[in-house]
């Protein structure tokens, strides 16, 4: 039997089935914690706005009208959390300089060793324009379809893959630099 | 297969890709999520009951308190008891305007110099913000005996 479709569960979880919504928690946990791994910082921030998607979306889903997919609502969900995040990590660190003058703590501080994958993978693309950036993690390192890709960032197909043409010229450079596997990870 | 879908990744993103899709949430994940959404579903519940018991409250004062600050501004409590017939309603429930004094000119749509007047005076004292300084008036007329009002004609 194949497994229920994402609009299916949601269905199910607005008809009051709270199984459904754990299986839709499963089904997307690892993509929108690695996604905000790569958007944030700290590691512990990235697990808390993965943990935030998702309780918005609880409360949010029983409203949800079908006009996009559910992980495209999740995605965007998760863009908003992180940016959020991000800007209270900016305010705190502003005001941390403020109080102590000391200076700007490195990012490095915020990586545990094990998760040092993420952390080249955030040094490969943070130079890339925004909608670039978004179009090579969700095909490159999501691996999603072009067609999926367009369907969450809402555009054409065509227009991913003419971010794509620009962003792997981009990476090329990159990788002929420098070899990404070792190099890229003190680039931050 | 080949696949329209399908890009060249350099050899070290090819990697760096895969190790990325090893990555996974830390465990428990979605029964900490779980733990928390039922947390805070349950919070939601009493703050729909507070805010229906608010409003129920907020619907038995106005039923109290009405007919008594009737009784103190000297008006008759109308209760629905012994409602007006359907067909006196309308003359039962509107205040009877006096008839303005000089006669309008036909197609004169302008409001009657007493009403404009009484509402000049309403809006001063809205705009005092005293309640201390409005008096209380039996009906319309008591408001506008109240008001010098010009003489139209001179």
């Amino acid at each position: 039997m194949s497994e229920p479709s994402d609009r299916e569960l949601v269905r199910q979880f607005q008809g009051g089935d709270e199984q459904a919504f754990i299986v839709l928690v499963q089904r997307y946990q690892d993509r929108v914690y690695r996604l905000a791994c790569v958007r944030l910082y700290a590691y512990d921030d990235a697990r808390d706005a993965a943990q935030e998607v998702f309780l918005r979306a609880y409360r949010g889903l029983p409203r949800f009208r079908f006009q996009a997919e559910p992980f495209t609502w999740f995605y965007r969900t998760l863009i908003n959390v992180c940016n959020e995040y991000n800007r209270r990590r900016v305010r705190d660190r502003e005001l941390k300089q403020a109080v102590e003058n000391d200076p700007v703590a490195s990012n490095e501080e915020y990586v545990p060793q094990e998760e040092s994958g993420l952390h080249r993978v955030r040094a490969c693309v943070q130079d890339l324009p925004e909608r670039q950036r978004e179009v090579v993690m969700l095909r490159v390192f999501e691996d999603m379809s072009v067609e999926e890709t367009a369907r969450v960032l809402g555009c054409r197909p065509g227009t991913v893959k003419a971010h794509l043409h620009k962003a792997m010229a981009r990476l090329k450079e990159l990788a002929a630099e420098t070899a990404i596997t070792g190099g890229m990870g003190s680039a931050e | 297969m080949p696949n329209d879908d399908e890009i060249e990744l350099p050899e070290g993103i090819k990697s760096l890709a895969a190790e990325y899709r090893s990555k996974q949430a830390p465990a428990y994940f979605s029964e900490r999520v779980m733990a928390n959404a039922r947390e805070a579903g349950r919070s939601k519940p009493f703050l729909r009951y507070a805010s229906a018991g608010m409003a129920v409250a907020a619907i038995l004062v106005a039923v109290v308190m009405t007919p008594v600050l009737q009784r103190h501004s000297g008006e008759p409590v109308l209760m629905a008891t012994n409602p007006p017939e359907p067909a006196n309603m309308a003359a039962a429930s509107l205040p009877e305007l006096p008839v303005p004094g000089p006669s309008k000119a036909p197609g004169d749509l302008s409001e009657p110099l007493e009403q404009t007047a009484v509402l000049a005076m309403a809006d001063d004292w809205l705009e005092s913000g005293s309640e201390a300084d409005v008096p209380v008036l039996a009906d319309f007329d008591d408001a506008v005996s109240l008001i010098d009002i010009p003489d139209p004609l001179g």
